[in-house]
């Protein structure tokens, strides 16, 4: 699905991780690790094509409308006005001022699966955070994905919607779609196929593998 | 009674106010967008812009409107871009060109044909400042911003709401962000002949402000801002008839007013309701 040859990421062409080789499949989950700065947020702009690297290639086997995207909760718009049903539409990328009849189901069906058809007319700031990255990830999904991008979705989130988001991935990865996800949340990383761990030598391989070097 | 019915009597007067109705429409949709994406101040310096366009199509005597609509657009473009590549920061950028663009103009006119009535009517808005020529341009131009939000009314929310997350899914956020910058200078160049460079930013910030302290939608706000701003502007220009005081700061200090009065019922209520 995605192949990483040799790839160096970085800012103003100061190299931060170099010489990264892995492969992603379909249905594969994969939790990004490490310590702050070592570069995950920019390899998934990277990844995402928001950046460019600085060496290496990355092959992609899709368009890039079918990846998605969930960004770190940002309470900076606080003060933006948005129902709950506005910002899952935006997931639809609609080029029309108006909805079909299809994309109307679309909205429903999205919101039934995420059960949160009782939010819909519901101001989106007024939710509580968990809530509110349920409903982000609706709009991330709303249109169908091969891959799923998410930087550090739960950062912020209280322990109970920590453990229910990471179950809702679980959910996702087992009807085959690609996660791809930076994480801090050590006690979810079993969930995952496989780990990349960001450090001076990246370690990539499957999850039982890093819990057995973790161990020794 | 008599003086409104009076007031649709002169041609000047009818055309001004379609041409003001139609503006304020514009201001009103694109206050949500510019007050989200912190570009407030943009309309600000984008207005003095205008006045220093304005200023030197008079000396040169060629049309106002043609000559300070693509300044403007232009001006519009550059800012962006400054902000865009994070060389000056955004308010930095926009009080160099703002102040930069009234002193030219306050220079020119000075050294030239000197302060006179047109000069404070660009300042300060005036229902006579518009020229007959200018009419038929000003509507169809207004017309256009308001058909062109509308067909992007989807793209610009979700390029406001989340910019990284319409990057990521393969929006041109930049295309958009001059789509707004156009739409808001063609909007400040319409607008400031009757409200006037220093007050036409009013005419976005303070209908979207009000309707935020009324409605939690998006969609809402903007068809709230739309209303309160034609409220506002009929009540404003009437008054401005009326008393024969400047247009733009009728209509300002009408908005002001309705902005106080909501915020004061909807704090009211809200102490109520604990």
């Amino acid at each position: 699905m995605i192949k990483i040859e040799k790839l160096a990421i970085g800012y103003d062409k100061k190299t931060i991780l170099d010489n990264l080789t892995l492969q992603v499949n379909k249905g594969d989950y994969i939790s990004i690790i490490g310590n702050n700065g070592v570069g995950k947020s920019t390899l998934i702009k990277v990844l995402l094509g928001l950046l460019k690297p600085i060496k290496g290639t990355i092959t992609k086997e899709y368009n890039q409308n079918q990846i998605g995207y969930l960004p770190q909760l940002n309470t900076n718009k606080k003060d933006f006005p948005a129902t709950v049903e506005e910002i899952i539409k935006s997931g639809l990328q609609l080029t029309l001022p108006f909805m079909t009849k299809f994309q109307k189901e679309q909205i429903k069906n999205i919101m039934q699966t995420f059960q949160i058809n009782h939010l819909k007319k519901h101001s989106f700031q007024e939710l509580s955070g968990g809530q509110m990255q349920k409903v982000l990830l609706a709009r991330t999904l709303i249109c169908p994905k091969e891959i799923i991008i998410l930087d550090e979705p739960t950062a912020g989130l209280d322990k109970e919607s920590t453990k229910e988001f990471y179950q809702l991935l679980k959910n996702l990865n087992k009807k085959k779609l690609t996660i791809i996800i930076v994480t801090h949340d050590y006690k979810y990383l079993s969930d995952s196929s496989h780990i990349l761990e960001l450090k001076n030598k990246p370690f990539y391989g499957s999850t039982k593998d890093y819990l057995k070097e973790v161990k020794s | 009674m008599i003086s409104v019915v009076e007031m649709f009597q002169y041609d000047f007067i009818v055309k001004a106010i379609i041409i003001g109705t139609l503006v304020s429409i514009c201001a009103a949709l694109l206050g949500v967008i510019l007050i989200q994406k912190r570009y407030a101040m943009i309309g600000d310096g984008l207005s003095h812009v205008g006045f220093g366009a304005l200023a030197i199509a008079t000396v040169l005597n060629v049309s106002p409107l043609q000559f300070s609509i693509p300044t403007v657009v232009i001006i519009a473009f550059f800012l962006l871009r400054l902000n865009e590549k994070h060389k000056i920061k955004g308010d930095s950028a926009i009080a160099l060109i703002s102040a930069s663009s009234m002193a030219i103009g306050v220079m020119v006119i000075s050294l030239t044909i000197g302060m006179n009535i047109d000069i404070c009517n660009y300042l300060f808005g005036s229902i006579l400042a518009i020229k007959q020529n200018e009419v038929i341009l000003s509507i169809v131009i207004s017309i256009l911003v308001i058909i062109t939000y509308f067909f992007f009314y989807n793209k610009i929310f979700t390029v406001s709401y989340d910019e990284e997350y319409a990057r990521a899914t393969g929006i041109k956020t930049n295309r958009y962000h001059f789509l707004i910058a156009v739409l808001t200078s063609l909007t400040i160049v319409l607008g400031m002949r009757i409200m006037g460079s220093l007050l036409i930013s009013s005419l976005i910030i303070f209908p979207t402000i009000t309707s935020m302290q009324l409605f939690k939608s998006f969609k809402q706000v903007t068809i709230s801002s739309v209303i309160i701003s034609i409220i506002s502007f009929f009540i404003g220009f009437y008054l401005s008839y009326e008393f024969a005081s400047p247009t733009g700061a009728s209509i300002v200090s009408v908005n002001m007013i309705i902005l106080i009065i909501i915020i004061v019922i909807t704090r009211g209520l809200k102490l109520c309701r604990r």
